[in-house]
């Protein structure tokens, strides 16, 4: 097992650099309190609305695509909704090719275990595991690369788009739902 | 039925975890897209559609079983080791999670690559763990396939990951529950 403080050694040795501004905040004490909320809701995958019912009447349609949604979310302005779109296109392209490796490797890693040699397992693991951290860099990237021409107020609400981010790129148009 | 008995009640277990903080390591942490998938039901509700039939999708867990043609009583074998297996890895989930909101505070913080490496490496270890563990639950199910469902079972490893792994997409997260019923949210890693 890894040793479970290092993300909490970074993010201390974060804070004590002095630059802890807002977005910071939010991605270190804020992501968890949106996350509660999500599961107090009913969590997950829209489920709460399957469950219980949705109080919206029908024909009142909310945002049909995701760029649609985060602009609700975060109240963008419509530049502020061209670069989102742009900096998650771009993030796409980049992405694809990234994705279709790690389906790739994870076939592997099924193939390697099937197979019993431990030392395919790991090298087949070890390759997988590479790709996940390329693809969060990209996610990551584009994410702190839009959050940072946000306004104040809307950064207050970056931690729900932050929470978007993981998955985002997984498919072939980010946009779609 | 009893599948999806069992499946409701590793996901209210997931919620309740969730709920109480999910932040068991290092502090902190977004680790309730595990119990996410609130709603089994995708049944009629409030909305006024008389009653309108919604297609459900398939949770993960679902869509792995389905791809390996499981047989009841192995789709009741494999459910055990599948929620044995994400509540033990559920430390390390929280980690990949914590990890993220590392790298996106140094990116914000306009680290170079050479200033990252450290946090990446680990980043990448602690992948490296999920995966393994993803890989130790696979040979468990795998065990118990009969010849006939032995071929083509590497390719539903693609699935696992999505299991251990639920995407928070807004409006939470999806794992062992069940996808959308319906609702407005949805995510997953595919």
């Amino acid at each position: 097992m890894a040793d479970a403080g290092w993300v909490a050694r970074v993010a201390a040795a974060v804070a004590g650099e002095g630059g802890t501004d807002m977005l910071q905040r939010i991605l270190i004490v804020g992501v968890l309190g949106s996350t509660l909320l999500c599961a107090q809701r009913g969590g997950g995958g829209g489920g709460g609305r399957g469950g219980g019912g949705s109080m919206v009447p029908p024909g009142s349609f909310g945002p049909v695509n995701k760029l649609d949604r985060i602009t609700e979310m975060l109240k963008l302005t419509k530049d502020q909704k061209k670069d989102l779109k742009q900096i998650f296109d771009d993030a796409q392209k980049e992405a694809t090719p990234v994705h279709e490796q790690i389906k790739e490797a994870r076939v592997a890693v099924g193939d390697a275990v099937i197979a019993g040699k431990q030392e395919d397992i790991a090298k087949a693991v070890n390759g997988e595991a590479a790709l996940e951290t390329q693809m969060t860099m990209i996610e990551l990237k584009a994410f702190t690369k839009f959050a940072l021409g946000l306004e104040l107020e809307q950064q207050q609400r970056a931690a729900q788009l932050f929470q978007m981010m993981r998955g985002m790129f997984n498919g072939k148009n980010w946009n779609s739902e | 039925m009893l599948v999806r008995l069992v499946l409701t009640v590793v996901l209210t277990s997931g919620l309740a975890v969730a709920q109480r903080g999910g932040g068991s390591v290092g502090g902190g942490g977004e680790d309730g897209g595990m119990g996410g998938a609130g709603g089994m039901g995708a049944g009629g509700g409030m909305d006024g559609s008389g009653g309108m039939p919604r297609a459900q999708r398939q949770t993960p867990a679902e869509l792995f079983m389905s791809k390996l043609k499981l047989k009841q009583d192995q789709q009741e074998e494999a459910v055990k080791i599948l929620s044995d297996a994400v509540q033990k890895a559920r430390p390390v989930a929280a980690q990949i999670n914590q990890g993220r909101q590392a790298i996106a505070t140094q990116l914000l913080q306009k680290k170079t690559d050479e200033e990252m490496k450290p946090l990446m490496e680990a980043f990448t270890k602690v992948n490296v763990q999920m995966t393994t563990m993803q890989a130790d639950a696979f040979a468990k199910i795998y065990a118990i396939l009969k010849p006939n469902q032995q071929k083509n079972a590497g390719q539903a490893f693609e699935m696992m990951h999505g299991i251990f792994m639920p995407q928070a997409a807004a409006g939470g997260g999806r794992g062992m529950g069940r996808q959308g019923g319906g609702g407005s949210g949805r995510g997953g890693r595919n």
